[in-house]
Protein backbone atom coordinates (compact mmCIF):
# COMPACT_ATOMS: atom_id res chain seq x y z
CA UNK A 1 0.00 0.00 0.00
CA UNK A 2 1.60 3.37 -0.77
CA UNK A 3 2.58 5.54 1.67
CA UNK A 4 0.25 8.67 2.61
CA UNK A 5 0.50 12.18 4.06
CA UNK A 6 -2.34 14.31 4.71
CA UNK A 7 -2.14 17.69 4.23
CA UNK A 8 -4.73 20.59 4.46
CA UNK A 9 -5.29 22.55 1.63
CA UNK A 10 -4.73 25.96 3.87
CA UNK A 11 -1.48 24.06 4.80
CA UNK A 12 -0.54 23.35 1.34
CA UNK A 13 -1.43 26.90 0.15
CA UNK A 14 1.66 28.17 3.06
CA UNK A 15 4.14 25.96 2.17
CA UNK A 16 3.37 27.30 -1.91
CA UNK A 17 3.17 31.16 -0.59
CA UNK A 18 6.44 30.58 1.34
CA UNK A 19 8.25 29.31 -1.50
CA UNK A 20 6.73 32.64 -3.94
CA UNK A 21 7.37 34.70 -1.45
CA UNK A 22 11.50 33.63 -0.87
CA UNK A 23 11.96 33.61 -4.05
CA UNK A 24 14.74 33.59 -5.71
CA UNK A 25 16.16 31.55 -2.93
CA UNK A 26 14.99 28.31 -1.57
CA UNK A 27 12.65 27.83 1.45
CA UNK A 28 12.71 25.72 3.76
CA UNK A 29 10.40 24.58 6.84
CA UNK A 30 8.32 22.08 9.09
CA UNK A 31 5.01 20.49 9.15
CA UNK A 32 3.96 19.12 12.37
CA UNK A 33 1.12 16.85 13.35
CA UNK A 34 -0.35 14.05 14.78
CA UNK A 35 -0.72 10.32 12.98
CA UNK A 36 0.04 11.40 9.29
CA UNK A 37 -1.68 14.19 9.34
CA UNK A 38 0.20 17.57 8.99
CA UNK A 39 -1.78 20.67 10.67
CA UNK A 40 0.91 23.11 11.65
CA UNK A 41 3.34 25.11 8.89
CA UNK A 42 6.85 26.30 10.56
CA UNK A 43 8.18 27.80 8.25
CA UNK A 44 12.38 28.01 8.65
CA UNK A 45 15.47 30.44 8.00
CA UNK A 46 17.13 29.19 4.84
CA UNK A 47 20.74 30.06 6.73
CA UNK A 48 22.12 29.39 3.46
CA UNK A 49 20.02 31.85 1.95
CA UNK A 50 20.76 30.02 -1.69
CA UNK A 51 18.57 29.78 -4.83
CA UNK A 52 20.39 26.34 -5.25
CA UNK A 53 20.42 25.36 -1.44
CA UNK A 54 19.20 24.98 2.02
CA UNK A 55 20.21 24.35 5.45
CA UNK A 56 18.31 24.27 8.63
CA UNK A 57 19.45 26.56 11.43
CA UNK A 58 19.75 23.54 14.18
CA UNK A 59 18.70 25.96 16.96
CA UNK A 60 16.01 26.89 15.58
CA UNK A 61 14.92 23.22 14.89
CA UNK A 62 15.05 22.40 18.75
CA UNK A 63 12.71 25.68 18.87
CA UNK A 64 10.35 24.44 16.71
CA UNK A 65 10.89 20.66 17.55
CA UNK A 66 9.86 21.49 21.30
CA UNK A 67 7.26 23.86 20.32
CA UNK A 68 5.14 21.11 18.43
CA UNK A 69 5.64 19.23 21.68
CA UNK A 70 3.80 21.92 23.56
CA UNK A 71 1.29 21.33 21.39
CA UNK A 72 1.14 17.51 20.99
CA UNK A 73 2.24 17.46 17.74
CA UNK A 74 5.44 16.28 16.07
CA UNK A 75 7.50 17.12 13.09
CA UNK A 76 6.08 14.70 10.32
CA UNK A 77 7.77 16.78 6.85
CA UNK A 78 10.62 18.40 6.14
CA UNK A 79 9.72 20.73 2.86
CA UNK A 80 11.70 22.89 0.77
CA UNK A 81 11.14 24.32 -2.43
CA UNK A 82 13.04 23.98 -5.82
CA UNK A 83 12.93 27.29 -7.43
CA UNK A 84 14.45 25.97 -10.80
CA UNK A 85 13.88 21.89 -11.09
CA UNK A 86 10.71 19.71 -10.72
CA UNK A 87 9.78 18.32 -7.49
CA UNK A 88 12.19 15.09 -7.02
CA UNK A 89 15.09 15.00 -4.93
CA UNK A 90 18.21 16.07 -5.75
CA UNK A 91 21.54 13.94 -5.46
CA UNK A 92 22.23 16.48 -2.59
CA UNK A 93 18.93 16.22 -0.92
CA UNK A 94 19.59 12.37 -0.90
CA UNK A 95 23.36 13.13 0.68
CA UNK A 96 22.14 15.70 3.36
CA UNK A 97 18.28 14.22 4.00
CA UNK A 98 18.59 11.49 6.22
CA UNK A 99 16.16 11.15 8.90
CA UNK A 100 13.85 7.60 7.71
CA UNK A 101 10.74 9.03 9.51
CA UNK A 102 10.41 12.05 8.01
CA UNK A 103 8.72 13.21 5.06
CA UNK A 104 10.52 15.17 2.72
CA UNK A 105 7.79 17.45 0.70
CA UNK A 106 9.26 19.58 -2.37
CA UNK A 107 7.60 22.57 -3.84
CA UNK A 108 8.51 23.42 -7.12
CA UNK A 109 8.04 26.21 -8.96
CA UNK A 110 10.25 24.98 -12.40
CA UNK A 111 8.42 26.78 -15.51
CA UNK A 112 6.14 29.15 -13.42
CA UNK A 113 4.19 26.12 -12.59
CA UNK A 114 3.62 25.18 -8.83
CA UNK A 115 4.16 20.96 -8.52
CA UNK A 116 4.31 19.47 -4.51
CA UNK A 117 5.54 16.13 -3.77
CA UNK A 118 6.25 13.74 -1.40
CA UNK A 119 8.72 10.99 -0.22
CA UNK A 120 10.54 9.08 2.24
CA UNK A 121 14.17 8.35 2.71
CA UNK A 122 15.22 5.35 3.79
CA UNK A 123 19.45 4.55 3.04
CA UNK A 124 19.06 6.30 -0.09
CA UNK A 125 16.18 4.62 -1.13
CA UNK A 126 13.10 6.97 -2.43
CA UNK A 127 9.75 5.96 -1.76
CA UNK A 128 7.17 8.12 -3.05
CA UNK A 129 4.29 9.11 -0.57
CA UNK A 130 0.97 10.37 -1.81
CA UNK A 131 -0.48 13.88 -0.15
CA UNK A 132 -4.35 13.87 0.27
CA UNK A 133 -5.94 16.83 0.94
CA UNK A 134 -7.85 16.55 4.44
CA UNK A 135 -6.58 16.00 7.82
CA UNK A 136 -7.72 15.14 11.43
CA UNK B 1 19.42 7.11 36.68
CA UNK B 2 16.71 8.96 34.98
CA UNK B 3 17.41 11.57 32.30
CA UNK B 4 15.05 12.87 29.75
CA UNK B 5 15.58 12.55 25.81
CA UNK B 6 13.46 14.18 23.48
CA UNK B 7 11.20 15.02 26.04
CA UNK B 8 10.91 11.72 27.15
CA UNK B 9 11.52 10.46 30.55
CA UNK B 10 14.26 6.75 29.96
CA UNK B 11 15.88 5.44 32.70
CA UNK B 12 19.55 4.47 31.88
CA UNK B 13 21.43 1.73 33.68
CA UNK B 14 24.60 3.41 33.29
CA UNK B 15 26.33 6.66 32.60
CA UNK B 16 27.21 6.93 29.34
CA UNK B 17 28.43 9.80 26.48
CA UNK B 18 26.96 11.57 24.01
CA UNK B 19 28.18 8.86 21.46
CA UNK B 20 26.90 6.08 23.41
CA UNK B 21 23.80 7.59 24.00
CA UNK B 22 22.84 7.89 20.38
CA UNK B 23 23.93 4.57 19.66
CA UNK B 24 21.50 2.75 22.37
CA UNK B 25 18.97 4.55 20.91
CA UNK B 26 19.78 3.05 17.43
CA UNK B 27 20.40 6.48 15.81
CA UNK B 28 21.16 5.36 12.04
CA UNK B 29 23.16 8.03 11.00
CA UNK B 30 24.93 9.96 14.16
CA UNK B 31 27.42 12.07 11.98
CA UNK B 32 23.96 13.72 10.63
CA UNK B 33 22.58 14.78 14.26
CA UNK B 34 22.75 17.65 16.32
CA UNK B 35 22.95 17.03 20.08
CA UNK B 36 20.92 20.17 22.47
CA UNK B 37 22.11 19.04 26.35
CA UNK B 38 20.30 20.95 29.16
CA UNK B 39 18.99 24.15 26.71
CA UNK B 40 22.68 24.35 25.00
CA UNK B 41 23.40 22.81 21.47
CA UNK B 42 26.93 20.68 22.13
CA UNK B 43 29.60 20.57 19.67
CA UNK B 44 30.01 17.41 17.95
CA UNK B 45 33.81 17.16 19.05
CA UNK B 46 32.50 17.03 22.40
CA UNK B 47 30.25 13.52 21.49
CA UNK B 48 32.99 11.43 22.83
CA UNK B 49 33.53 12.66 26.08
CA UNK B 50 30.97 14.68 27.53
CA UNK B 51 28.97 12.10 29.83
CA UNK B 52 25.02 12.29 30.77
CA UNK B 53 24.36 12.75 33.85
CA UNK B 54 21.53 12.10 36.07
CA UNK B 55 18.32 14.52 35.34
CA UNK B 56 20.12 15.96 32.26
CA UNK B 57 18.13 16.55 29.36
CA UNK B 58 19.14 15.46 25.66
CA UNK B 59 17.76 16.66 22.69
CA UNK B 60 19.14 14.99 19.28
CA UNK B 61 17.82 15.41 15.76
CA UNK B 62 18.61 15.14 12.00
CA UNK B 63 20.61 17.70 10.40
CA UNK B 64 18.02 19.36 7.71
CA UNK B 65 19.77 20.15 4.11
CA UNK B 66 19.73 19.49 0.65
CA UNK B 67 18.58 21.52 -2.32
CA UNK B 68 18.28 21.34 -6.10
CA UNK B 69 21.20 20.76 -7.56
Amino acid sequence: MTDCIYLPKSVQDDIIAHAKDTLPNECCGYITGKGNAGMTVYPMTNVDASPVHFSFDPQDQFRVIKAARAKGEVPLVVYHSHPESPARLSNEDLRLLTDPEMVYVIVSLHNNAVDIKAYRINNRNVIPVMIREGGL
Amino acid sequence: MIIHINGEKETIEASLTVTQLLAHKQVKMPDMVSVELNGDILERQFFDTTIINDGDAVEFLYFMGGGQV
